[in-house]
């Protein structure tokens, strides 16, 4: 049987988690496997104030002005490729599909763009780029899917509202949640590092 | 015999887990790899047809633009396993095969309907 827990990472302070924190989120899975439980609900959650830093957009599509870092041109192209989205008309699925508004993409590319660029400045890793796709309620899905692991987020068209994730490793180890697609989330950046 | 057009309620019946449901996928939900995006699955009452009473061909040809609809399978059981789905029969009086896959799709959810529906009918040229 397959078991899924949330895998957050909970601090009051603004410390990062540590390196190795999904591997002690995964010895507790394991605990509680053994303890004979069908659910796991241990629950970490790093609610870290705004970074000092301003992750401005990507030095690519949104600035050209800037450099970009050839290891990220495939992230600006996958991000221009994708205003054609903003094209759809409604109805674009014959099933009563909302059109995608300049607001939600450029949301969801900015959120991208600013993953992208925390990854590469603090590791010197390349993220892969997701597939970004529309979604019938007028929201944008980023889809991540390798032999190894698959992980969706979804942008939704109200900017109130939290984004939703959910990402697995295709066998047992899986995390979900939701989160403000306007700050910078450690536990979602650590299991985004997957994805390079 | 009557057309079904001409029918004006279907029985509800139950499902079993050993059948099979086929869901039409419209091209705007492949991915230029020619993959389904997880936006295919995002209703809360997901429009299906139960395999008992309808082929994969007659799932693609109920849409609008059939050639504009690709057709993918999906094994009740496997649905049920999902978390917080149902699958409820809800004949419509010109679709006796009409099912819902019942529950809010969380990106789990459509993650995981994603990954146990099975291409039967490809689309054509994108």
């Amino acid at each position: 049987m397959t078991r899924t827990a949330n895998a957050h990472w909970c601090s009051s302070s603004r410390d990062a988690p540590p390196q190795n924190w999904l591997e002690e989120c995964h010895e507790n899975i394991d605990l509680g496997c053994r303890s004979g439980g069908d659910e796991v609900s241990d629950t970490w959650f790093w609610n870290a104030p705004p970074a000092e830093a301003d992750y401005s957009l990507l030095r690519t599509t949104l600035d050209a002005r800037q450099p970009l870092p050839t290891a990220l041109r495939h992230i600006s192209e996958v991000i221009e490729n994708s205003r054609t989205i903003l094209q759809l008309q409604d109805d674009w699925d014959e099933a009563g599909a909302l059109p995608i508004s300049e607001q939600t993409w450029r949301r969801a590319t900015e959120f991208l763009s600013r993953y992208v660029e925390r990854v590469w400045d603090t590791s010197g890793d390349a993220l892969d780029a997701p597939d970004i796709a529309p979604v019938p309620d007028g929201s944008i899905d980023l889809h991540w899917d390798s032999p190894t692991y698959e992980m969706l987020i979804n942008i939704p068209s109200d900017a109130r509202r939290a984004a939703g994730f959910y990402g697995d490793d295709r066998d047992r180890i899986s995390i979900k949640g939701h989160f403000d697609p306007q700050s910078v989330n450690e536990g979602l950046l650590q299991w985004l590092r997957k994805a390079t | 015999m009557a057309e079904e057009s001409d029918v004006a309620a279907w029985a509800v019946e139950s499902v079993p887990d050993s059948d099979e449901l086929y869901r039409r996928v419209h091209k705007n939900h492949f991915k230029p790899d020619r993959t389904i995006r997880p936006g295919a699955f995002r209703d809360s009452n997901l429009s299906t047809d139960w395999a008992k009473y309808s082929s994969a061909d007659d799932a693609r040809n109920r849409a609008r633009t059939p050639d504009d609809n690709a057709v993918v399978k999906m094994a009740v059981n496997e649905v049920r396993r999902i978390p917080d789905q149902t699958v409820e029969h809800s004949p419509l009086p010109c679709n006796r095969a009409h099912t819902e896959v019942v529950g809010k799709k969380s990106e789990e959810v459509r993650v995981l309907l994603r990954r146990i529906s099975t291409l039967v009918i490809p689309l054509g040229d994108m």
